[in-house]
């Protein structure tokens, strides 16, 4: 059996709803199942079927279900009306177009009370997601008047696709409003649902969502780059290293170019792991110099966004494995957020830009020697605990 | 009783002078009415309900999700007052087809 799915229309789109059933009947395609956002239609040839959304009356008590009243099903089927589908409070019945089928109400009698019902609790419900989504673009605003624009220039994809997105809600849920409100007033005056075609309202929607597409491509797309190391990234402070070749005269390393110095045998380890959507994170592990068996470990945090990346910084200065040791040395580096000393082994932090660098370097020589080593020839100033 | 009876109301409580269920009313109306008037499905279950809230009908069986009604005391006086109404309203017109007879 082939099947195939459309979006379900708008829950207020009541009249629309019925047409659009009754056009992909005429197509071959027969309304099978009602989802929440798609339908799935049957293939059965043309038919020509006219459709009526009934809704359920909306229960009193908590622990009352929310079904048509098996009579009014009943007088439905008796009447020449089969159900095609149901979701929720919404029973969608067929009948043949051509036959002697009555019309379910008789325009002139405001006699919709269950439809009329249910179109006040979409109303409050869409009036709650306007007004969320209203809250949470002020928020987006405020965070980017609030930040300089270059904490948000790596991050500006994603702030554009949420933006977008909850434009777009608002304006799906502004129009429902008004759409629910002419819809209640129709049937309280005996009217029937009259359908419409709301052009400028599916195009406003298709465009904002087509954009927001398009941002949430560009993102990931940035994104699987910074993965993959394609992408250019922020300059940065690779304090141990500068160390390391100071003291040791050996080459400065660029994070980088770890991966490749891989294949020579200098650097033991790399990792690579997508912080989605925040950024990409990279542990290295490399030993300096073979002889006296200096290891560099650091954690790179490519967060894109220097805010995060100084909340970054932040939380490592607190949970270093350093700082709940009972005697290390506080020293201040240049290029070095933070740096502390312990006999045997450093760590540090560094920052810049929207990176968060965290480091250890530590020496098998247990004297402590050669971490002072390399301290001194950076030129350290301690300040002491 | 508030008021007039509309067409359909009118209409059931007249196929209601012997009990019967909903789908049997309907047939019922379009005979009486001679094709004339058709009630939806809809409004028939809405006008039993009321009917049945405000006392001019009883349930008298349900079979399975059939149920039959039939009138009350209440419900046979409404639809005689409104036969009633109605019947004053085609007297006092009448003489407007009988000056089109006379010519």
């Amino acid at each position: 059996m082939k099947y195939t799915w459309r979006p379900t229309p708008e829950r207020w789109a009541v009249a629309e709803a019925q047409e659009y059933y009754a056009a992909m009947a005429r197509r071959g395609w027969m309304l099978d199942k009602r989802g929440v956002r798609w339908d799935r239609y049957r293939r059965t040839g043309p038919q020509q079927l006219q459709f009526w959304l009934e809704f359920t009356p909306r229960p009193v008590l908590l622990d009352e279900p929310d079904d048509l009243p098996a009579e009014k099903q009943q007088l439905y089927e008796d009447s020449g009306w089969q159900l095609a589908a149901r979701r929720d409070e919404v029973y969608v019945f067929a009948a043949p177009l051509q036959a002697q089928v009555p019309q379910p109400y008789d325009a002139g009698d405001p006699q919709q009370d269950a439809m009329i019902a249910r179109l006040q609790r979409y109303y409050r419900r869409d009036f709650v997601i306007m007004l969320l989504s209203v809250l949470l673009i002020g928020g987006l605003t405020a965070l980017v008047c609030t930040r300089p624009l270059a904490d948000l220039l790596t991050g500006f994809w994603m702030l554009l696709f949420c933006g977008l997105s909850f434009l777009r809600a608002v304006w799906e849920s502004s129009y429902a409003l008004g759409a629910i409100t002419r819809l209640r007033r129709r049937l309280q005056s005996g009217q029937m649902p009259r359908a419409r075609r709301r052009l400028g309202y599916r195009a406003v929607r298709r465009g904002l969502s087509a954009l927001s597409a398009v941002c949430l491509a560009a993102e990931l797309v940035l994104a699987l780059a910074m993965w993959r190391g394609t992408a250019p990234l922020p300059a940065q402070s690779d304090g141990a290293y500068v160390m390391a070749s100071q003291a040791l005269n050996l080459p400065r390393v660029p994070v980088e170019e770890a991966s490749l110095q891989l294949r020579s045998g200098r650097v033991n380890q790399v990792q690579r792991a997508p912080l989605f959507p925040f950024g990409t994170g990279y542990a290295v592990c490399e030993l300096v110099d073979p002889q006296t068996e200096i290891y560099v470990w650091q954690d790179v945090y490519d967060l894109r966004s220097p805010w995060l990346a100084r909340q970054m910084a932040r939380s490592m200065r607190e949970h270093g494995i350093f700082a709940a040791a009972d005697q290390y040395v506080s020293v201040q580096i240049d290029g070095l957020d933070a740096a502390w000393y312990v006999p045997g082994g450093m760590e540090y932090v560094a920052l810049a830009g929207g990176r968060a660098v965290y480091g250890t370097v530590t020496g098998a020589d247990q004297s402590g020697e050669v971490p002072l080593r390399l301290l001194e020839a950076t030129g350290a100033r301690w300040s002491g605990r | 009783m508030s008021g007039p009876l509309t067409e359909p109301m009118y209409y059931v409580l007249l196929a209601l002078a012997h009990p019967a269920h909903g789908y049997a009313l309907m047939q019922q109306i379009r005979q009486l009415s001679r094709e004339r008037v058709q009630i939806g499905p809809g409004t028939l279950y809405g006008l039993l309900s009321r009917m049945q809230d405000d006392g001019w009908i009883v349930l008298e069986d349900s079979d399975g999700r059939r149920k039959t009604y039939a009138l009350t005391e209440l419900g046979r006086q409404v639809l005689l007052a409104e036969y009633e109404r109605l019947r004053l309203l085609l007297r006092d017109g009448a003489f407007l087809t009988t000056e089109e007879e006379t010519g």
